[in-house]
């Protein structure tokens, strides 16, 4: 039971202050064990560049990242782990691809839940190459309408983006029914995974996406500064980046074997050693588990806010189509307020208010005061659940 | 007597290489990286040598899995 420290807040274990993280969609924050192992055992012991030189340590650093690729294309059903590219982030692959297939004038239809590592992208392009972008519109629940998307599709619509599940609502969108549409249209379907890449099942040998930005540090569980983007194969964007990549050196032009192609200058091997054995253990415990769990702490979360007066929450109201993210807003108070007296006086750490997407939030009429979103994750335990659930009863 | 020429393998792409002499070695083929010999290419590229003699066998490992690679006989100095 935890009890009032200096300061006016709760203390846990040994009076050390209490902390429910309850704000995985930003990031998970307790990583497994082997990922803390795996970087520190690379930055002791292997510590050099990948592809610079092919000494053991070089070629164990090539192999961490080989095999980072391999696993990740397993993960995704993807069979030649060549289409795997990393970089620092799903906004980094984001950019890639977005500013990678968009040509002067093209046109682009997108949700209305898009983060602004879509959104801005977006915008500078319509700036830079007179881009023209659609947005399909969403149910009150956060679900595309895909009779609306299709609706916006024209002979000049090169891209469609879509999240696999907002971060706003945690909706679970249709990609599977988008892919097929897009499929069909002969447009490239970009998803945005940040949300579900390790926390719900996806094959993309079975769905047709031509494009997928991923984040190795909130559901894969790896380290931040690690992500990156799947590029089927016969989809050519231009690289983001250009620079050095350890092959092909007598060429001032950059090479066009993938992925040396898009992914120029030292990679973050430590952050790549982490991923690769937060893999490792994905791939033991199962992403179907990993959703199973989350499904459990969301139907806690779901009956507990519609328990409590004065809560509206803005997302599914089912767990079938929510990701684990839970946005909120409370009669009569400032959400700012109550995520600071929930923070200060009882460690819980939550999200409060656009969550990096104005669209999302125009889209299901929060904006601009936005709402507090609570997210769990693998790690994320039921007592926390009711804890919080608890001390917002309270207020 | 024994046939003492080898070959070395240049690579289009790093992970080629990585995953390359990852393939060979599972195989059971003897083989060592190293910097690409500036007589063969002026490129910085990471080799593979392999024998002469596993020449054949090597090329149709590694057309197998997809891999963008020339292989060309060196003698070392």
């Amino acid at each position: 039971m935890p009890s009032i420290g200096i300061g006016g807040q709760e203390t846990g274990i040994g009076g050390n202050p209490l902390l429910v993280y309850l704000n995985n969609a930003a990031t998970s924050r307790k990583k497994p064990e082997c990922v803390y192992q795996a970087m520190d055992s690379f930055m002791r012991d292997v510590g050099v560049s990948p592809y610079r030189s092919v000494d053991s340590p070089a070629m164990e650093a090539a192999g961490i990242i080989a095999d980072a690729r391999t696993k990740l294309a397993c993960l995704f059903g993807v069979e030649d782990a060549r289409q795997i590219v990393f970089g620092g982030s799903c906004t980094e692959g984001l950019n890639l691809a977005i500013k990678g297939i968009l040509q002067p004038a093209d046109h682009v239809v997108i949700t209305s839940l898009e983060h602004n590592s879509v959104m801005r992208p977006l915008s500078a392009l319509i700036q830079e190459r007179g881009i023209a972008v659609s947005r399909a519109k969403v149910d009150s629940e956060g679900r595309t309408d895909m009779s609306d998307l299709e609706s916006l599709l024209t002979g000049k619509t090169r891209l469609v983006v879509m999240p696999h599940a907002s971060n706003v609502t945690g909706t679970i969108q249709p990609v599977e029914d988008c892919a097929e549409l897009c499929r069909r249209k002969g447009v490239p379907l970009l998803v945005d995974a940040a949300q579900t890449a390790g926390c719900l099942p996806l094959d993309l040998g079975t769905v047709p996406i031509d494009m997928l930005a991923f984040s190795g540090h909130k559901g894969l569980m790896g380290p931040q500064g690690v992500g990156g983007l799947y590029i089927r194969k016969g989809v050519d964007p231009k690289p983001l980046k250009h620079g050095g990549t350890g092959s092909n050196s007598a060429s001032e032009k950059q090479p066009g074997s993938v992925p040396d192609r898009y992914e120029s200058g030292t990679p973050n091997t430590p952050g790549l050693a982490g991923l690769s054995a937060a893999l490792d253990y994905i791939g033991t415990v199962t992403v179907q588990a990993i959703r199973a769990g989350i499904i459990e702490l969301g139907n806690i979360m779901l009956d507990g806010l519609r328990g409590i007066d004065g809560v509206t929450l803005h997302g599914p109201s089912s767990m079938a189509d929510n990701v684990g993210v839970f946005s909120f807003t409370m009669a009569s108070r400032d959400i700012a307020e109550v995520a600071d007296h929930l923070q200060h006086r009882h460690g819980i750490i939550a999200r409060v208010g656009l969550q990096c997407s104005p669209a999302a939030h125009k889209a299901i009429g929060t904006f601009p005061d936005g709402t507090l979103r609570v997210s769990v994750g693998h790690h994320s335990m039921i007592e926390e659940v009711e804890y919080f659930l608890q001390k917002l009863e309270e207020m | 007597m024994a046939e003492r020429r080898q070959c070395v393998v240049i690579f289009e792409s790093t992970y080629d290489a990585t995953c390359s002499a990852r393939l060979a070695k599972n195989a059971g083929f003897e083989i060592r990286m190293l910097p690409v010999p500036r007589k063969l290419s002026s490129d910085c590229n990471m080799g593979m040598v392999i024998a002469f003699l596993d020449k054949a066998q090597v090329a149709s490992l590694l057309e197998k899995h997809d891999v963008e690679c020339r292989i060309v006989e060196w003698s070392p100095e």
